[in-house]
């Protein structure tokens, strides 16, 4: 009898949780994602219907070329929708956009093209918010969009590029602001703190690199051999791809193979040891040159091989711009405290990572101008950054 | 109660149905009564041992370690089929790809890898804007009521 009524207990027990499980309103609601990227991807699709001609009119505003005016004002409130999705996604830590790497080099990423148009609306509300005197609302989305460019990542070369875009677009922007803000001591302390705290960098050239090698020599396979005769065109051409076709052999694809992987696996050390610029951008030179274009295991490794050079620019020229928002908020801070503009560059600040010396400084009539003291290898260019302040 | 004590248990059974002692085997006793028998016995064991190699990794390792490598050597070659299957020169050559007679090629990884190699990131942004123009804009931004009145038809 006793049993019966232990039982006849556990069993009404179990029946009322699991009721009170079932009736509450809390649970029934499932979390909001945990993956960044599915509130990018809400984002992109709520970005408002414009002509092209409005967003050229958005793309030149984010760029500094155009004063915010009342078009971009209205381009921009029909955005609201995929700028609140973009607040929501910067808060959440992870991001993964679900590439399909098993397509290889197919895989399509329709992803960063909207990324571009994202980052120009955001860019172009930080400017209408410095415009209408909220300098920390205009920071704030240039924080916001400097998360964005992160989460981009760096799940392919062509992520990892686009992420320094944005990160580029971040800073040029941000100059304007610490420009117009420059009196306001407090307001820099702020942006000081946060780029000291905020989520680094922390993205890598060697990440989609290795993924970039693995695609490439898996393409380097005799059943392969039209796929990558096709991916070794800039431009298709049938004759030159039969060509490519009927010259490759088991062999000859082994070879180039090897040569392509010693190449980037160099590259990658390369990539991953402490050098100044003009030794690195040297030696990836080297790596992406002198490949033999009559010798088709030559030929096919050459054809794969990543501007290395180039890329290498992309990201010192954001290191650079990224070391002179920082280096001019101390001028600024001192300026704050001195009550004037130093004549000198004060001491310790972020270096041009061109040189790996301080930035070259000059008083001008509006205000500073900071000079990386190296030409960029690439383009033969001084780059140089200027801070109008406001009076 | 295992075999052991199963044929224990069967030899008292059969001592004490047919009421004998149970029965002992006497070797000495045996070689004396057959020595010719025993003389061929000892001579097919001298044989078999001697037709025997001597196995190395027993000798060393004993007999466990022999059965390790073993189990390693299967475990390494169903590896090896396995990595074998997944590049495996034999199989069916991949379809063509779908991608490249589709729109959206612009936005895959070897047009955009291609865009940059060629143009530069200026050549990637041109290659980003083409791509809208080529795919089209996305849906203009829509709320639920807005969407369940388009189904209900108010």
């Amino acid at each position: 009898m006793n049993r019966i009524y232990k039982g006849l207990f556990a069993g009404i027990l179990l029946v009322t949780l699991t009721a009170t499980f079932l009736a509450s309103p809390v649970l029934a609601i499932p979390p909001d994602p945990d993956n960044a990227a599915l509130l990018y991807y809400q984002g992109f699709l709520t970005l408002a219907q414009l002509e092209e001609v409005a967003w050229d009119h958005i793309s030149n505003v984010a760029r500094g070329k155009t004063e915010p005016d009342d078009k971009a004002r209205e381009y921009i409130s029909k955005c609201v929708g995929a700028i609140q999705f973009a607040e929501a996604a910067t808060k959440v830590p992870t991001c993964h956009w679900g590439i399909r790497y098993s397509q290889g080099l197919d895989a399509l990423m329709p992803q960063l093209s909207q990324a571009r148009r994202l980052t120009f609306v955001l860019i172009t509300d930080a400017r209408i918010r410095a415009a209408d005197g909220d300098y920390k609302g205009a920071l704030e989305r240039c924080l916001l969009t400097k998360t964005f460019a992160l989460h981009i990542g760096d799940d392919t070369t062509v992520s990892y590029l686009v992420s320094l875009a944005v990160r580029g677009q971040v800073y040029l922007c941000m100059r304007d602001v610490i420009g117009r803000a420059a009196g306001d001591a407090d307001l820099l302390k702020w942006l000081k703190n946060e780029l000291l705290t905020s989520p680094g960098n922390g993205l890598s050239l060697v990440r989609p690199l290795k993924i970039e090698i693995e695609i490439m020599t898996d393409l380097m396979r005799v059943e392969n051999v039209e796929k990558m005769a096709r991916a070794m065109m800039n431009d298709y051409d049938k004759k030159k791809a039969d060509e490519i076709v009927k010259t490759a052999t088991a062999r000859t694809l082994e070879q180039a193979k090897r040569l392509y992987s010693e190449r980037m696996n160099s590259a990658l050390t390369v990539l991953s040891t402490p050098m100044p610029y003009e030794q690195a951008h040297s030696r990836l030179n080297q790596l992406a040159d002198g490949f033999d274009e009559d010798d088709p295991a030559s030929r096919t490794a050459g054809a794969f091989m990543p501007a290395l050079g180039k890329i290498l620019l992309q990201k010192m020229l954001v290191d650079t711009q990224a070391n002179a928002i920082k280096a001019a908020i101390e001028i600024l801070l001192d300026r704050a405290k001195a009550g004037r503009l130093a004549d000198e560059l004060p001491a310790g600040l972020p270096k041009d990572a061109f040189s790996g010396k301080d930035f070259e400084y000059e008083k001008t009539k509006e205000g500073f101008v900071l000079r990386c003291r190296d030409k960029d290898l690439g383009k033969n260019e001084h780059y140089q950054y200027e801070f109008k302040l406001s009076k | 109660m295992d075999k052991q004590d199963n044929e224990k248990w069967l030899d008292e059974l059969i001592c004490r149905t047919i009421n004998t002692e149970k029965p002992q085997f006497d070797a000495e006793k045996w070689k004396q009564k057959y020595p010719d028998e025993y003389q061929t016995l000892i001579s097919q064991r001298e044989k078999t041992t001697s037709s025997r190699q001597p196995n190395i990794w027993r000798v060393i390792f004993g007999k466990s370690a022999a059965q390790l490598v073993a189990a390693a050597a299967v475990i390494i070659l169903v590896g090896l089929l396995l990595s074998r299957d997944r590049q495996n020169p034999d199989g069916p050559a991949p379809e063509p790809s779908a991608v490249d007679q589709s729109p959206a090629k612009i936005v895959s990884m070897m047009s955009l890898r291609t865009a940059y190699q060629r143009g530069g990131i200026d050549g990637l942004d041109q290659q980003f804007r083409d791509a809208l123009d080529v795919l089209g804009p996305t849906s203009s931004s829509i709320s639920m009521q807005e969407l369940l009145e388009g189904f209900n038809g108010s």
